[in-house]
């Protein structure tokens, strides 16, 4: 899920979601049996929490991926595969919420009951989602440890990088040409808590793109390219001037996926990170 | 209308150019840029700019006349899609912005999508408009079908590829903008060579033909020529849209419609407006950049109307 879902954050932030109706009521006491996840990171606390039930996924969910493999996909939360979804009778699908997308509306004429959870814009929110999805699915015990199991594993991973010095201004490239992350995105928390300094937390947007050569201006000392499309950035004019070019730490190998998907593998992003930003300059 | 002539508007719309093109390397999102940003990546984005412009609008102007068809663009023989499409392939292969590869397979694009028309609409040694119209809409749908399964299949670069076809001016390396300044070079010299033959198909084909002029032959040297002006456009600009089409008008309301003036007119208008539109996206939301693409129809739209009525003359193409 890696573009259209960015696509989706943009348009959500524009139009933020007012918290959906609950639908029908399930109760602790049945808890539903047979569940459809169509956000990858829904699915991924589905099985994080050790949910059972899940029957089907989006064409985007890969975590965990042997899992996920195995299991019917049903479309994806901005074009679900409404007979399919009915085919296998669920008790539950969990979706997104974007008011542009009106998916959720062609589940719930469709008789679905689909329960709309926002995908999580910082790291508190994927607690939250944990807990809602852990509420629904019959397994609040379950989400309450994980979250706490959870905040504890992003402490440590924190505390290991975000007071490391130097601190590395970066510069982070979503999409070729020069889409980039803003102070008010899911990845600038990331980022921070990896020991990382955004060169463009200043933006008012949280996703937007930039000019080549304020990129340049503000050197970065670090570039982290997440495109699919990569940007040869040293045969662009002026890209001597940037530091990060110069000395070589342009960086390609990070997984958008883990980066980029507010899920419980939020620990093991900010490590990614902070490794690829610390750990490789000190082998140096 | 003022009552200046023709080579005193083309010398004003020159300066005009040349005016824009000075002032926007000092536009930009860095306040206070030193020597090095202003030289190595304002200029030549400045210069990729007034290219793109030119060549747009020298493609528009030239497709029109060869045409006859007022609503023809640059990319009315499926070029855009074309190029898109090459650009699209070239992101595949890990080709990515800045390598040249990306820059040559989006004019290859443009090439083979607008020699595919071409061929398509040949029927008995000729190219009847009509034909060439249909076919051109059948290439860019073809083109465009191709991209959108290549989003489906490699969903991750589908971003990269939309913001290619929105139109934004990168800022290209000194090697990018020379091959796209010999690409304009070759399409001007043969569009304004095709000057008096292109007048003379205004009147008809059947009366140009009786007049001597080797339709065919013009049709196949225009659209070469078109080819080289989309391929200087889109590989710096992306397929940018609307400047193709609007700008030739303007140029032909201010400067009447024989070929050779209105295309000069056309291409410093174009260069002009593209480049100001870039100084514009650039800079208003700084340092965030807004596509030039959608500046230009939201600009251009209504600065075309407000000077179709101003003329009050009936619309001659």
């Amino acid at each position: 899920m890696k573009h259209i879902t960015f696509l989706l954050a943009l348009i959500a932030f524009c139009v933020r979601p007012v918290p959906a109706a609950q639908p029908a009521a399930i109760t602790a006491a049945q808890p539903p049996r047979r569940i459809i996840s169509l956000l990858p990171s829904h699915t991924e606390i589905l099985f994080a929490l050790g949910v059972t039930g899940v029957i089907a996924v989006s064409n985007f969910c890969d975590y965990p991926p042997k899992k996920t493999a195995a299991l019917e996909k049903a479309g994806d939360y901005y074009n679900p595969n409404i007979e399919k979804i009915l085919s296998l009778k669920p008790d539950i699908v969990f979706t997104g919420n974007w008011k542009s997308v009106p998916a959720s509306g062609r589940l719930r004429r469709a008789g679905i009951n689909a329960l709309e959870i926002p995908d999580a814009d910082c790291i508190a929110g994927i607690y939250e989602n944990i807990r809602r999805i852990g509420a629904a699915a019959g397994k609040s015990k379950e989400a309450a440890n994980l979250v706490k199991s959870l905040t504890a594993k992003v402490a440590a991973a924190t505390a290991k990088y975000s007071a490391a010095k130097p601190r590395p201004r970066v510069y982070i490239e979503l999409d070729a040409p020069h889409w980039t992350a803003g102070g008010r995105s899911f990845l600038n928390e990331t980022l921070e808590n990896a020991g990382g300094e955004n060169i463009f937390r200043d933006l008012e947007k949280p996703y937007a793109q930039v000019s080549w050569e304020t990129i340049v201006q503000r050197n970065p000392d670090v570039i982290i390219t997440l495109s699919a499309a990569k940007t040869n950035f040293a045969a662009l004019p002026g890209a001597n001037r940037i530091a990060a070019v110069r000395n070589g730490r342009v960086i390609s190998s990070l997984d958008k996926n883990l980066l980029t998907r507010p899920s419980p593998r939020i620990y093991l992003a900010i490590e990614a990170l902070g490794q690829a930003l610390h750990e490789q300059k000190n082998r140096r | 209308m003022s009552k200046k002539t023709a080579a005193e508007k083309i010398g004003l719309f020159f300066l005009a150019a040349l005016a824009v093109g000075a002032a926007a390397v000092f536009v930009g999102p860095v306040a206070h840029p030193d020597a090095a940003i202003l030289l190595k990546i304002r200029l030549p984005r400045v210069l990729a700019g007034l290219l793109a412009g030119a060549s747009l609008a020298g493609a528009g102007a030239l497709m029109q006349g060869v045409l006859r068809n007022p609503l023809a663009d640059p990319y009315i023989l499926g070029t855009s899609s074309g190029a898109a499409l090459g650009a699209a392939l070239a992101l595949l292969a890990g080709a990515g912005y800045g390598s040249p590869l990306f820059y040559v397979l989006a004019a290859c694009g443009a090439f083979a999508a607008t020699a595919a028309s071409y061929l398509l609409a040949r029927t008995d040694n000729r190219t009847p408009a009509v034909n060439l119209l249909l076919s051109g809409v059948i290439v860019s749908a073809f083109c465009g079908a191709l991209i959108l399964l290549l989003f489906a299949l490699k969903r991750d670069t589908a971003f990269s590829i939309l913001i290619f076809m929105m139109g934004s001016i990168t800022e290209a390396s000194r090697a990018v903008l020379i091959g796209a300044g010999i690409l304009f070079a070759l399409g001007m010299g043969i569009s304004l060579a095709l000057s008096r033959q292109l007048d003379i198909l205004s009147l008809g084909e059947e009366k140009a033909r009786t007049l001597g002029v080797n339709t065919e032959a013009l049709k196949l040297l225009a659209f070469a020529a078109g080819a080289f002006l989309c391929a200087a456009a889109v590989g710096v600009a992306g397929t940018v849209g609307f400047v193709g089409l609007i700008v030739p008008h303007v140029a032909r309301l201010l400067l009447g419609p024989a070929h050779g003036r209105l295309s000069v007119g056309a291409v410093l208008l174009g260069a002009a407006f593209l480049t100001l539109m870039d100084a514009a996206a650039r800079t208003i939301a700084a340092p965030a950049e807004i596509p030039v693409g959608v500046l230009t129809s939201v600009c251009g739209a209504p600065f075309f109307l407000w000077l179709l009525r101003k003329s009050k003359t009936e619309y001659k193409s």
